[in-house]
């Protein structure tokens, strides 16, 4: 059955729809439950990306000993918030170790971290008040371009703006083909960003909900869009209604669940639901908690800067 | 003079008896991974270049950013030794083989989208010279990755 969004979906894009008629629709996939965990704690960007790491492992690990059996079992969709982080894509990896990449000078002395990475894209900012999304899925399994899944899921983050909140003016892909969620040419208030290895997803989008991220994304030059601005849903909501219902990230976060399942024809079930004796899922799940455990003994008695700090000066 | 003469074409006969089958004519020939690599392999030179399919392009779609293995890296098979990236997308590359690189493709720098273009000549990634050359015998023929391409 294709679902009304996946059919616009499959509307939206040429290419996308040749691959979904000439595989997945003609052989129809009974591929396993996708699994979700919405993480309780503000997790430090560096406990978030050891997690996916170990993850991709545990699944590569699966998958070597049982090609068969495995398939997509692992899959797995993290939501969560980071506290206050600056990260860069692959393509900034500064030849010169020793020279800060030119963003990261802009942000030394607020109170943010900044960390270079592995996935696509380029300077971005997570903090509280955003909604990040990091799927942990077997492309090859699900028969699904890369191409495609970055469109499934800028497709997907704009329908949820667009017609579950009711915001005007959702552009999806930007008219000249940044890709990303924008409420107009130069507003922008989803990104993704993708690492594949062995095909195998990490990293993902991050959704704006509060106006609280804006600081701190005023003080880049955000995926390297000059004349781009960060907004969030909040602000849109309160542009385009006169008293709206404000979304929480929680919210937001049981909102997108049932959507992946949709979009991915797959049924999709909390990480922690046992089918049955499964050595992949209570190792990711140990992960998770571990990860969990690991963010709640960091944040403890830390807190957050609410503000990025531009006392000190930037650099 | 006389002597160094004699002993030339002798060594010669040495090194070439075992490396006849492969060597004698210069033989080249193309095989892919799983992971949608192609590798050609110039039996003559014992190196083999190395690019990703139209396959793999098709699938990334425009390419903006090639990342590659340092000139005189040594690479074990499987080792991950650079990426692409494509719309927001940054996908591992895979070393095919084992062996040291011998040139990287430095165009790719100013022109990823060769990629795209010509994913199979202009736009090979590498060159690496390889330490076990069976990892090549070993890979999928043309046929045989035909049929990956088609199971998936």
């Amino acid at each position: 059955m294709v679902s009304r969004s996946l059919a616009r979906l499959i509307h939206q894009s040429p290419f996308c729809q040749v691959s979904l008629s000439s595989s997945s629709c003609t052989k129809p996939l009974s591929l396993p439950p996708l699994r979700y965990h919405i993480l309780k704690e503000p997790l430090p960007y560096p406990v978030g990306l050891k997690l996916q790491n170990d993850i991709i492992n545990t699944r590569l690990k699966a998958k070597s000993k049982d090609p068969i059996g495995s398939k997509g079992r692992g899959d797995v969709i993290l939501m969560l918030e980071h506290t206050p982080t600056y990260t860069t894509g692959r393509r900034d990896n500064s030849p010169n170790p020793n020279e800060l990449h030119p963003e990261e000078k802009k942000v030394q002395n607020v109170g943010a971290e900044f960390y270079i990475t592995k996935r696509g894209g380029q300077v971005t900012y997570h903090g509280p008040g955003q909604l990040v999304g990091y799927p942990i899925l077997d492309l090859n399994v699900m028969e699904t371009s890369t191409r495609c899944y970055v469109e499934y899921l800028q497709a997907m983050l704009a329908e949820y703006a667009r017609d579950d909140l009711g915001i005007q003016g959702v552009l999806a892909p930007h008219p000249e083909g940044h890709v990303g969620v924008f409420s107009s040419p130069t507003e922008k208030f989803a990104s993704i960003g993708i690492h594949l290895s062995h095909r195998i997803t990490s990293h993902g989008f991050a959704m704006n909900i509060t106006p609280q991220p804006i600081k701190w994304f005023d003080l880049v030059m955000a995926c390297g869009l000059a004349d781009v601005h960060a907004t969030s849903l909040h602000q849109l909501l309160l542009r385009d209604k006169s008293e709206p219902k404000l979304p929480t990230v929680n919210d937001v976060a049981q909102a997108m669940i049932p959507k992946f399942g949709e979009l991915f024809s797959r049924d999709i079930i909390p990480l922690q639901q046992q089918s049955s004796e499964n050595k992949e899922i209570s190792q990711i799940t140990e992960l998770v908690t571990a990860a969990e455990e690991e963010a709640k003994r960091l944040n403890e008695g830390k807190g957050w800067p609410e503000e990025p700090d531009l006392s000190r000066g930037q650099g | 003079m006389i002597a160094l003469r004699l002993v030339r074409p002798a060594l010669q006969l040495k090194v070439a008896k075992p490396a006849f089958r492969f060597s004698s004519i210069r033989f080249i020939s193309t095989r892919y991974t799983t992971d949608h690599e192609w590798v050609s392999f110039d039996s003559t030179t014992n190196i083999g270049t190395v690019g990703i399919t139209d396959y793999a392009q098709k699938a990334l779609g425009d390419v903006v950013f090639v990342e590659l293995p340092g000139q005189g890296a040594e690479v074990a098979q499987g080792d991950s030794i650079g990426a692409v990236e494509s719309v927001k997308a940054a996908s591992d590359i895979y070393a095919p083989v084992s062996g040291i690189v011998e040139e990287i493709n430095e165009t790719l720098a100013d022109q990823p989208g060769l990629l795209n273009k010509s994913p199979e000549e202009k736009g090979w990634l590498a060159k690496i010279k390889l330490s076990a050359p069976a990892e090549f015998e070993a890979l999928l023929n043309d046929e045989a990755y035909k049929a990956h391409c088609e199971g998936q």
